[in-house]
């Protein structure tokens, strides 16, 4: 079993890391990230680029990120890895389509620092995701077949 | 002297630390973690990043902090005393989701004016918070068996 963890820099990665002190994982596991600020032991990392960077959206990421889909993700991910477990940002929309479109499982577990709003991702990874867990009770109003699991 | 830590994370907001490094409080004085800020303090000490962040935390007892998640919830774990300032340049208005919650939560200070940046330090100062209490992530045993179902 190969589990494909998905998390941007930042918040998402902090999510990342306390979920991982709490699970048990493969030797095989892999990381997708946008930008690679540092290894994780037994875990092999890969940089996708940012899809959409916290300024805003530039075209050059985008091509870098089709380029990155291309070459790393659908080789090294789609073709490889059995489940995806998703902490966003948008860089996991992609991939968790082609995993449920070719029958694996996605997960999601919604961003912490949401409330009462939809976040992009998580508009997307509603419809995509086998289970989508919500870290804030206030979330189940506005995603109501989500599964509240307590924050990290 | 009461040195407070102000951080801002991985990106830059170089108005909330050009406006602080300038600000002339007596008995106070700042520590900034500038990220990859373009401007550089000259009136107080500080780092871009460090890996001693967690460490560091534990020297400083006020924060004024972006309202990025991961270090909200890192200070409030830590009982410290935060003064958010959202960065509101940031693509997507989920600092505003986490800051509103602080607030209603009296967990801690909110302030979205940089012209008030000072009023609320000295609020911070004085900030009783309430007792930040979690109900800690419980799903871990349930996504591992739908995993090897």
């Amino acid at each position: 079993m190969k589990i494909v963890y998905i998390a941007g820099q930042g918040g998402h990665l902090a999510q990342f890391e306390r979920f991982k002190k709490l699970a048990v994982h493969g030797k095989n596991d892999i990381l997708l990230t946008d930008i690679k600020r540092k290894d994780f032991v037994g875990l092999d990392v890969i940089e996708c680029g940012e899809l959409r960077p916290k300024t805003g959206f530039n075209l050059a990421g985008a091509i870098k990120y089709a380029f990155n889909l291309l070459f790393i993700i659908y080789p090294k991910i789609i073709r490889q890895g059995d489940v995806v477990i998703s902490f966003g940002p948008g860089i996991a929309i992609l991939p968790a389509f082609l995993f449920k479109i070719t029958n694996k499982k996605v997960i999601h577990i919604e961003t912490w620092s949401r409330f009462e709003t939809k976040s992009l991702t998580g508009r997307f990874m509603y419809k995509l995701a086998d289970k989508f867990y919500i870290q804030n009770e206030g979330l189940l109003n506005i995603y109501p077949k989500s599964i509240y699991s307590g924050r990290l | 002297m009461i040195t407070v830590f102000v951080t801002v994370g991985t990106f830059k907001f170089d108005l909330l630390i050009k406006s602080l490094d300038y600000l002339k409080i007596d008995g106070v004085n700042f520590f900034f973690q500038i990220g990859s800020g373009d401007y550089i303090p000259i009136n107080n000490p500080y780092v871009r990043y460090t890996n001693e962040y967690n460490k560091l935390v534990n020297n400083y007892d006020f924060f004024i902090t972006h309202a990025g998640a991961g270090n909200i919830y890192h200070l409030l774990e830590l009982n410290k005393r935060i003064l958010i300032f959202p960065n509101l340049n940031r693509v997507d208005n989920h600092q505003l989701d986490i800051a509103n919650y602080v607030e209603k939560n009296n967990l801690g200070i909110i302030e979205k004016n940089i012209h008030n940046l000072q009023d609320s330090l000295m609020r911070l100062l004085n900030f009783q918070a309430k007792k930040y209490v979690k109900k800690d992530f419980f799903k871990t045993k349930e996504i591992f068996q739908y995993i090897y179902s």
